[in-house]
């Protein structure tokens, strides 16, 4: 594990510059634009800062070059590697996902005819009842995860691990930056 | 002796894996023991040890005079740990009585190879008993007789009802855990997971996997609980990823949250580095900005404390809070820290590597 500075220097330094080469690109942006570009580019800084080794990552990288006005600077952020890492490991992991998405839909319709009795537990065991509200929880999780939908249990705790430190940093460098610039402003 | 005896007795019902892990063991450690039993010194303990055994006397009687229908007495569940033997050791070194106790073990290693299965739980057993007899054989000479029957019946019992354990936890547990047993001396060969079939538990590979999966499941789940502030109390899945979900969302609201600031602070989202270095070298209230810059200058300590103040006093403020108050809350914290080095030579360092980041952009 990196030590959390070294994280910070390098999310830092790609951020502000995807922000510059936004600011060259567009002149004269409203508050609520400049707000979209400097989250879209401290997301994408942080995901690049994992170089695709992460499944949120690459989902992150992903989502964010499909829109086409972002795709560029995506690519100007993530330098030189960005085909390589958006091409080949997104679009497999893709593939992968959904292959692995389309075989439990047709195992889950195949054993599914006989499980139609429940979306709530009505069996009264506790067992049954706290299954079912971990599988809602893990439900939520997937959802607020970059590319959690396609993970399974094992895979989606360990990329929330990872999310979660990779959050902590970049708030951390966003606040101090922007108390910082506070500052500079007041003074 | 009595209290040991008592914490171990709740120590072995509480899990069952030490159980297996003495059943394991057993077969290495049953020389170990014997060697012990051979050099160990002469106590009278018999009284503590039939309290150890958690028999009564003559159950205890019963089992010493038919070996045989040992394996068919449906006897309490013996939960013995291996410490409890590491720790009782004090008995008598009597040639005759280890010879027969070598001989109910052969015995009952004979009767085991009758109920088995499998062939190498056989010889796992064929194993110890021969090592048994090998380390009785070798050191004849240095036993000597001292107790009488006091202590004969106490290690026959031992004998036997190690035996006894063992045969039982290998009926149930038997393929799982010598292919574990096995399977774990080339563990450095094959990226197997060695999964120890607990007492009682299936033993297909169906569940195996499944019980390999969850708990690689709670080991990661265990990291998660130490990194979420404040999960570590708390017991249970469902309320854990809770607290989980909701640090997610309260890191995720923070980041809308801080664009949000910064969008608004500047006409044109054009941060002058310099600018802001400039004018935060020079004042005592650094923010913590130039201390995340230079990481080498600072101790990483104050930078962690930093950051785990932030953590909490976000925790416990709302969103609506005025985010100046938090701010120069933690800036008075690192202030001492600050004066330190304002004053030192190191900032003018400092500033070196300010523009060297100044460079690289």
């Amino acid at each position: 594990m990196r030590p959390p500075s070294l994280l910070k220097q390098e999310f830092l330094k790609k951020w502000i510059m995807g922000l510059q080469r936004c600011s060259s690109t567009k002149k004269n942006m409203n508050i609520l634009e400049r707000k979209k570009a400097i989250k879209l580019s401290a997301d994408v800084a942080m995901a690049s800062s994992r170089n695709g080794t992460t499944c949120w990552s690459r989902a992150l990288i992903a989502n964010a070059s499909k829109d086409g006005n972002d795709k560029h600077l995506v690519e100007q952020i993530l330098g030189p590697e960005s085909e390589r890492l958006i091409v080949k490991k997104v679009s497999i992991g893709a593939l992968v996902c959904n292959k692995r998405i389309r075989s439990k839909k047709i195992l889950k319709r195949s054993c599914g005819i006989r499980r139609t009795r429940k979306c709530v537990p009505q069996v009264a065991l506790a067992s049954s009842i706290a299954k079912w509200l971990v599988r809602k929880r893990t439900q939520v999780l997937k959802s607020l995860i970059p590319g959690g939908e396609f993970m399974n249990e094992v895979c989606l705790i360990k990329e929330t691990l990872d999310y979660i430190i990779s959050l902590r940093a970049q708030v951390d460098v966003m606040r101090s930056l922007a108390s910082a610039s506070e500052q500079v402003n007041h003074s | 002796m009595k209290l040991n005896s008592g914490t171990m007795e709740t120590r072995s019902n509480g899990t069952a894996t030490d159980g297996d892990e003495v059943a394991a063991l057993e077969s290495l450690q049953f020389t170990d023991e014997l060697h012990r039993l051979i050099s160990a010194t002469t106590t009278d303990n018999a009284s503590s040890f039939t309290a150890l055994l958690e028999l009564p006397a003559p159950q205890a009687v019963e089992l010493l005079h038919s070996p045989e229908s040992a394996k068919l007495i449906a006897a309490p569940a013996p939960a013995l740990n291996v410490e409890d033997f590491k720790g009782s050791f004090h008995f008598p070194s009597n040639s005759g009585l280890i010879e027969r106790a070598a001989r109910f073990s052969v015995f009952a290693g004979e009767g085991n190879n009758n109920n088995k299965k499998n062939n190498s739980p056989g010889t796992t057993s064929n194993n110890s008993s021969a090592n048994l007899e090998k380390a009785v054989k070798s050191e004849p000479a240095e036993t000597e007789s001292s107790q009488p029957l006091v202590s004969d019946p106490t290690v026959e019992k031992r004998s036997i009802k190690r035996k006894y354990r063992e045969k039982k936890v290998k009926g149930s547990a038997k393929k799982s855990k010598t292919a574990a047993t096995e399977s774990s001396e080339d563990a450095e060969k094959l990226p197997y997971v060695h999964v120890r079939a607990r007492r009682g538990e299936a033993t297909d590979s169906h569940s195996l996997a499944e019980r390999a999966r969850r708990e690689k499941i709670n080991a990661r789940m265990k990291l998660l609980q130490e990194l979420v502030p404040g999960c570590d109390k708390i017991s249970g899945t469902a309320l854990v990823l809770d607290e989980i979900i909701n640090h997610v969302q309260s890191l995720q609201h923070q980041v809308e949250f801080l664009s949000m600031r910064l969008a608004a602070v500047n006409p044109r989202i054009d941060f002058n580095l310099d600018s802001i270095f400039t004018a935060e070298s020079g004042s005592l209230m650094d923010s913590n900005f130039p201390s995340m810059v230079m990481p080498l200058m600072w101790p990483e300590v104050q930078v962690n404390g930093n950051r785990q103040q932030n953590q909490q006093q976000w925790h416990f403020d709302a969103l609506q809070q005025p985010v100046w108050g938090r701010e120069e809350v933690c800036n008075n914290y690192i202030t001492p820290e600050n004066s330190l080095l304002s004053y030192d030579s190191s900032a003018n360092s400092a500033t070196l590597h300010l523009n060297q980041l100044k460079m690289e952009l």
